[in-house]
This record gives structure tokens, C-alpha cells and sequence, in this order.
């Protein structure tokens, strides 16, 4: 008995001996090194426990019952490792019997024939796959229960850096970044038990780990061969860099896109969302994806959108949704916005896709709202302007004629009766009121110009400025001015408006005259830095001190004394509305008694 | 001048100061005595048409002339005006518009609505007072109506 238990002890197989109800009695050293448990460890405990998993227990209970009931049993089997990694082993069981001819315990040896095994399978996977293997565009590998690597196609070793069967033995984990390396394990112990053709990790980032440590993402399909040895798994193995790349740099474009991108499938479930639909609808990221567009529309327009999807996708193509139609997002917090949403078809390996940049168009619709109540105002203030105007023509007027004819009937009719200073006084009263008059009339003037719309046409300019000038010259006193007039070009604008520009202008230019002076009044055309064309009239008159250039313009104002210029101080600022209707600029240089140049130009041609 | 009847002139006017002035110049023109003056629309209308406070006017003669103001009381003048020139009765009677407006819509108004002439009473009185007496001296001695000053009107 020593002696057969030193051969025990010193053989290379696991020798393990059970009681009938399988705890283990004796375990010897190879079984240590086998199964990873030392002696202390498996003894007075059942041997399922330790070294039979789940899926292999009615099995081990089967062949147990064999050896009882005949004496011995052989097979080969998956047993498990202490540390949870597979071994195969040859058993053989006897069973031990006592004089009484009853079974006394059983008596196991295990041959780790785990190399053994693999090197039949390699051999059968090449005779029966060998060059169809190496003819597919992925990275095959197969392994087996164990999870070693029975064969590889060049392929994959290219892929992953290794010679010619060099992985061959190795556990697949190899190929894993070693953060992976143990939930692998589960899940591959998962796939033979519950073996199917699937893609691992369906939804998770997977990576490969090449034979120099460098990382790739990768996309990996398993399938199951069944052979006479057994189930083995076969994983075809695709570098995915580039497609990553490219989803990367199309993501980046998502992202850098201004409005909110929502990305859906057929069914109207949310693929892609980028970080501007979380922004605008208030939910993140991951509470949208996998959901259904529906959360994103308010609940009224669901019913319809659905129909409008499923239309869209029999027929997909680049367009706004709902032209014509007001659309409303719903935020998280259950505010509607009005949105502008235009769609596009997206062919991806998952089917068609759609998506859907939205763009929220609150500000633009307040902003029209605005632009539309302001508008009306200022159609109400015009139409208010206008009868303020009608009635001035006739109210303002009616007291001023009154004045004017009483005073002119006692001047005309009774002048012999009144002291000089009377109808000298008079006389004052009367022009003040034809003054005024003038003022009113300009100011009507004024107010018509600048309200009557625009009848824009091409204009000749040299024709306007000739009309303007016989209708100037024709009222002015000696010393008629020189006036010289540069070929003009033709211009968009409202004729009858850019005659009244010319006429202010000339009146103007011939109107602030130095005494003993022939006055000039000269007329052509500059081009600015834009390329657009100036126009300018210069005379030789007084001129004007230019700090006070911001006022030219303006109603009623006057920079010189009335008794040496008359006017009312609106003919500039009519000017200066016109061409200001004519989206042009209009500005003036002068130097005190040497002159003065008004230019301008027009936004209209 | 062609004496013998009464309201040669109906002037129909508002303003107190344009009355007076134009009377003064009605004066001159040596027919103050012959100018009939209403002071709003309502009563230009019952004038013409021998109506309410003129329901004693006998209709015969009309008067030769109405000068008509635009912006009047109760009726405005180019109401007025329609009246005057849809009925038969006094659709010859010459109306000459005499307003301190210059609107170009104004002027539009009553020539479409079948003004005979159309002047603007300007601030420059002296112009104005031109103005009147070539309208007066037009209308009241080279214009020549039917003797009956009738003609409208189907006995």
C-alpha cells in the first residue's frame, strides 16, 4: 500500500480518490498542480465543487454511476481550475470494492491532455478549413472550451503582429488589453454555454491589443463550429480604425454644428443626438439615446409625426420638414419653442437612417414679431404724420393769411392815414408772416419727401441735374454763377426726388455768394475706397466753420445769421433725408470764405 | 355786371377772417351786394336746393358762381361739390374750389369730382386778392350761361 501510494504521489497524472458520494478522500500532487487546490484544500470536500462546473455535474454524476455500477469509466472532459480556467483531461474512474463486494471508494486518475486535445483540433480545423481561412478578408481565430487558441489565419496574426502559429496554445486573452482580460474569461465561458452566431459586445467599444502592446478598435463576430472534438468558437476579427476615424470626424462635425442634430432610425428610435440637442432640449445625452423622437415633440403633433416619418422613409430625401407649417420642440421641462427642422437620409451598415438638424427660432420669431409690431406703429405714426400734415396746410396757414391780409389791405389801402413807424411796423408783421408761410410750406415739403414711396428707375443724372439748374438759375439774382457740370453717370433713383436733391443743392451752393466775388458752382463725380461713385457740387461761397458740420444737416438749421441769408434751414436736411432713403451718405467740407463741397453717394445702383 | 338779381355769388366759407376779407374784396369788385354767404355745408346745400332755413328761396335765379371752400363744418366741401354736380338741378351751376390746401389729393378730389376750377388761397394776400378778382371777373362776366340760369331743371 506505501508503495502504491509513493507511485501515487510521483505519478504525472491526477490521482484523486472519493468516497461513493464524491468527497474527495485523497488528492495527490499532480492534482494539485492540475487543478490548482492543494491537498488541504480538497480534502473532506465534494469533488463537484471544486473541479466540475454546473453544465458538467449531471455528467461527472453519470459516469460516477458507471463506475459503480460496472467497475470503471473513461472519458474525456472539461474540469475547472481553481483559478476558473478550463483544463481537458482523460479520466478514468475504477471503482475500489471491499471483500463484502461492495464499492469502498473511487478511485480517479486525470490526464491533462488539455495540449494533446488542442493539437487534434488544430488538425482537424486545417484539414478541414486550412485555405478558406486564410482567403478571408478578416481575422479568423478559433479556440475552444478552454479558451486557447487552436488555429489562426494570417490574417489575424498580420493584424495583431505574430508569426505563423504562434498563438497557437495561448489563451485568447492575449489578444485583449489586459483591462479585459478577466471579464473575457466570464464571457467566453458564457458562449459555450449558450452557443450562437452573434457580434461580441454588442454596444461596447472593443479593442485588440497587438503583439507590441498597441491598441486598436476592433469589431468581432462569433460563431460556433461544431466537430467531433467538440464545440469550438470561431471569431472573425475587423481592424475598425478607420471607420472610427471616420465616425470620429463625423461626429466632430455633429458637435461642431450649430444646430441640435438628431440622428433616428426607422422606427423613430434616437441614434445619434450631438451635445447641441442637449443643450436645447434639456435632457442628456444618454436619457435620449435609444429613446424615441417622440419625447421630443409635443405630445399633439406625435399621432401625425408618426404617419410623416414612416412617408419619409419611403421616400428620403434632402428637404425642410412641414414647409408652410409652424413646428414646435418640447423641452425637458415641458416648454415648447418654435423650431425650423430640415432632414436628410443617411445610408449607414445599420439601414437607412434620417437626420434631423433643428434649429430654434425663438429670437428670429420674437425678432419678427417686433419687426411686425413696429412696422404697424410706424405705418399708425405715418398715417397720424400725415393728417398732422394736411391739417398744418390748412390750419397753420389759415391765421398767417389773416395777418398778412389785413395788414396788406391797411398798407395798400390806408397807408395815408398811418404814422411812418405803423406801416413800418406793418411791413414787419407781413414778412414775418410770409416767413412763417415758408416754413410751414417747407416743412409740408419736408414731410411729403420723406414718406411718399420711393419710384426708383434708372436716372440720368446729367438730364436731373440740367432740369435742376435751369429751375435754379431762373430765380437768382445777378451775379448769375458760373456753373460747370462733369459727364454724369446714370443712377437708380427716384427722379423727381434726386431733382429736388439738385435743386437744394444748387439753391444752396449759388446762395452763400461772397460779395465781389464771381461765384462757381462746379458739379462731378469722385470714387471712394468701396468703388462706389461720389457725387459732389463745390462752390466758392462763405463756407462754414466745419465744427459745426453736425448741424448742416439737421431741420431748421442754420449757420448763418437770417438778415444775411435767408432760408428756413430745411432744404439741406430734405437733402439729407433723401439720400438717406436712397441708402446713400451724403457730408460736406468747407473752409470759411473759400468754400464749400457737398458729396454724396447712393445705395440704389 | 349783369345787376338786377340778387346772389350772383354764393361763397361758402368757415372762417370768420377769410369772410371778412373776402367780403372786402367782393367790395372792391363793386358785387358785395350780390354774394349770398353760408358757413358751413349743410347750409350751401339747403341754399342751393331752397331747403330748411332757404325753404323760402325761390329757385330761380341760382347763382351765376359758388366758390367753395374745402374743410368745412357739418358737410365737407367736396361732399359739397358731389352733391352740386349729381343733381340736375344745379349740375351747371360753376363751383370754383377756393383752399388754403395744396395737396395733391385734395386737387385730384375735387377735379374728379367735377370742380370747375380750382385756386389756392396763398398767405401772400395781394397774389390772392389777384387771384379772386380774375376769378370773379371770369366767371361772373366772360362766361356765358342760359338766360333762364334753369337749364337743368324739366318743368
Amino acid at each position: 500500500m506505501s508503495d502504491i501510494h509513493t507511485y501515487a504521489e510521483h505519478s504525472p497524472d491526477a490521482i484523486i480518490a472519493t468516497s461513493t458520494d464524491g468527497t474527495v478522500l485523497y488528492w495527490n500532487a499532480a492534482a494539485e498542480q492540475i487543478f490548482g487546490y492543494s491537498s488541504e484544500e480538497a480534502l473532506h470536500r465534494p469533488m463537484t465543487s471544486l473541479i466540475v462546473s454546473a453544465d458538467q455535474i449531471e455528467e461527472e454524476h453519470r459516469l460516477h454511476a458507471e463506475a459503480i455500477r460496472t467497475g470503471s469509466a473513461t472519458f474525456e472532459a472539461l474540469r475547472t481550475r481553481k483559478d476558473r480556467t478550463k483544463v481537458y483531461v482523460a479520466i478514468t474512474i475504477t471503482a475500489v470494492t471491499g471483500r463484502d463486494g461492495t464499492v469502498q471508494y473511487l478511485l480517479s486518475s486525470k490526464k491533462d491532455i488539455t495540449r494533446l486535445k488542442l493539437q487534434r483540433e488544430a488538425k482537424l480545423v486545417e484539414s478541414r478549413f486550412g485555405d478558406l481561412l486564410d482567403s478571408t478578408p478578416d481575422g479568423i481565430i478559433i479556440a475552444g472550451p478552454t479558451g486557447r487558441i487552436v488555429s489562426s489565419n494570417r490574417q489575424l496574426e498580420q493584424l495583431f503582429g505574430y508569426d505563423r502559429n504562434e498563438l497557437r496554445g495561448h489563451f485568447v486573452e492575449v489578444l485583449l488589453p489586459d483591462r479585459y482580460r478577466t471579464a473575457h474569461v466570464g464571457h467566453r465561458a458564457d458562449f459555450f454555454r449558450h452557443p450562437r452566431m452573434r457580434s461580441m459586445g454588442v454596444g461596447l467599444e472593443l479593442y485588440g491589443k497587438k503583439r507590441n502592446g498597441e491598441e486598436f478598435p476592433v469589431e468581432i463576430s462569433l460563431s460556433p463550429i461544431e466537430t467531433e472534438e467538440g464545440t469550438l468558437v470561431m471569431s472573425a476579427v475587423r481592424d475598425i480604425s478607420e471607420r472610427r476615424k471616420a465616425e470620429e470626424k463625423f461626429r466632430a462635425l455633429l458637435e461642431s454644428a450649430p444646430d441640435a442634430i438628431v440622428i433616428v432610425d426607422g422606427t423613430g428610435k434616437i441614434v445619434i443626438v450631438n451635445s447641441q440637442t442637449e443643450q436645447l432640449f434639456g435632457y442628456a445625452r444618454t436619457e435620449l439615446l435609444g429613446g424615441s423622437i417622440d419625447v421630443l415633440v409635443p405630445e399633439r403633433f406625435r399621432p401625425r409625426h408618426a404617419g410623416h416619418r414612416t412617408a419619409y422613409f419611403t421616400d428620403p430625401n434632402f428637404r425642410p420638414m412641414g414647409a408652410g407649417l409652424e413646428l414646435f420642440g418640447l423641452r425637458k421641462n415641458g416648454a415648447e419653442f418654435p423650431v425650423e427642422i430640415s432632414l436628410s437620409p443617411l445610408q449607414t451598415e445599420e439601414g437607412m437612417l434620417v437626420s434631423a438638424a433643428i434649429r430654434d427660432i425663438s429670437s428670429r420669431k420674437t425678432a419678427e414679431k417686433t419687426l411686425r409690431d413696429r412696422t404697424r406703429e410706424l405705418e399708425e405714426a405715418n398715417r397720424e404724420l400725415e393728417a398732422f400734415s394736411y391739417s398744418v396746410s390748412h390750419d397753420l396757414r389759415a391765421p398767417l393769411r389773416a395777418i398778412n391780409g389785413f395788414c396788406s389791405i391797411l398798407l395798400n389801402e390806408h397807408i395815408d392815414e398811418l404814422p411812418p413807424p405803423v406801416s413800418r411796423y406793418l411791413r414787419l408783421i407781413s414778412e414775418n408772416t410770409e416767413h412763417m408761410g415758408q416754413l410751414v410750406d417747407d416743412l409740408l415739403t419736408f414731410a411729403r419727401f420723406s414718406r411718399q414711396p420711393l419710384q426708383l428707375q434708372t436716372v440720368r443724372m446729367s438730364s436731373v441735374v440740367q432740369e435742376a439748374a435751369d429751375l435754379v438759375m431762373g430765380v437768382l439774382h445777378d451775379p448769375l454763377p458760373v456753373l460747370s457740370v462733369a459727364p454724369l453717370p446714370e443712377v437708380m433713383a427716384d427722379p423727381a426726388l434726386m431733382k429736388q436733391v439738385w435743386v437744394n443743392l444748387l439753391s444752396n451752393a449759388a446762395k452763400f455768394t461772397v460779395a465781389g466775388r464771381t461765384p462757381r458752382v462746379t458739379i462731378g463725380t469722385a470714387v471712394d475706397e468701396n468703388g462706389r461713385t461720389v457725387f459732389f457740387i463745390r462752390d466758392n461761397g462763405v463756407g462754414f466753420d466745419m465744427a459745426y458740420a453736425g448741424k448742416l444737416f439737421g431741420v431748421f438749421q442754420r449757420l448763418h445769421r437770417p438778415e444775411e441769408y435767408e432760408g428756413t434751414g430745411v432744404g439741406l436736411a430734405l437733402v439729407h433725408r433723401i439720400i438717406h432713403r436712397h441708402h446713400g451718405m451724403i457730408w460736406a467740407e468747407s473752409q470759411p470764405n473759400t468754400g464749400s463741397t457737398f458729396s454724396f453717394t447712393l445705395g440704389t445702383h | 355786371m349783369d345787376g338786377g338779381s340778387h346772389w350772383d355769388v354764393l361763397l361758402v366759407e368757415d372762417n370768420p377772417n377769410d369772410v371778412e376779407l373776402a367780403r372786402h374784396e367782393f367790395g372792391k369788385n363793386g358785387i358785395a351786394e350780390s354774394v349770398q354767404i353760408v358757413r358751413d355745408g349743410v347750409a350751401a346745400l339747403q341754399f342751393l336746393f331752397c331747403e330748411g332755413e332757404y325753404a323760402e328761396r325761390p329757385p330761380v335765379p341760382q347763382p351765376r358762381l359758388v366758390l367753395l371752400d374745402l374743410k368745412l363744418p357739418r358737410l365737407d366741401g367736396l361732399e359739397v361739390l358731389r352733391r352740386i354736380k349729381e343733381d340736375p338741378r344745379t349740375r351747371w351751376i360753376p363751383v370754383v374750389v377756393l383752399t388754403t390746401s395744396n395737396e395733391e389729393s385734395d386737387i385730384r378730389s375735387a377735379w374728379m369730382s367735377g370742380a370747375n376750377s380750382y385756386v389756392v388761397k396763398s398767405i401772400d394776400y395781394q397774389g390772392f386778392a389777384a387771384s379772386l378778382r380774375r376769378v370773379l371777373e371770369y366767371w361772373l362776366t366772360v362766361n356765358q350761361l342760359p338766360v333762364d340760369r334753369l337749364p337743368g331743371a324739366n318743368p
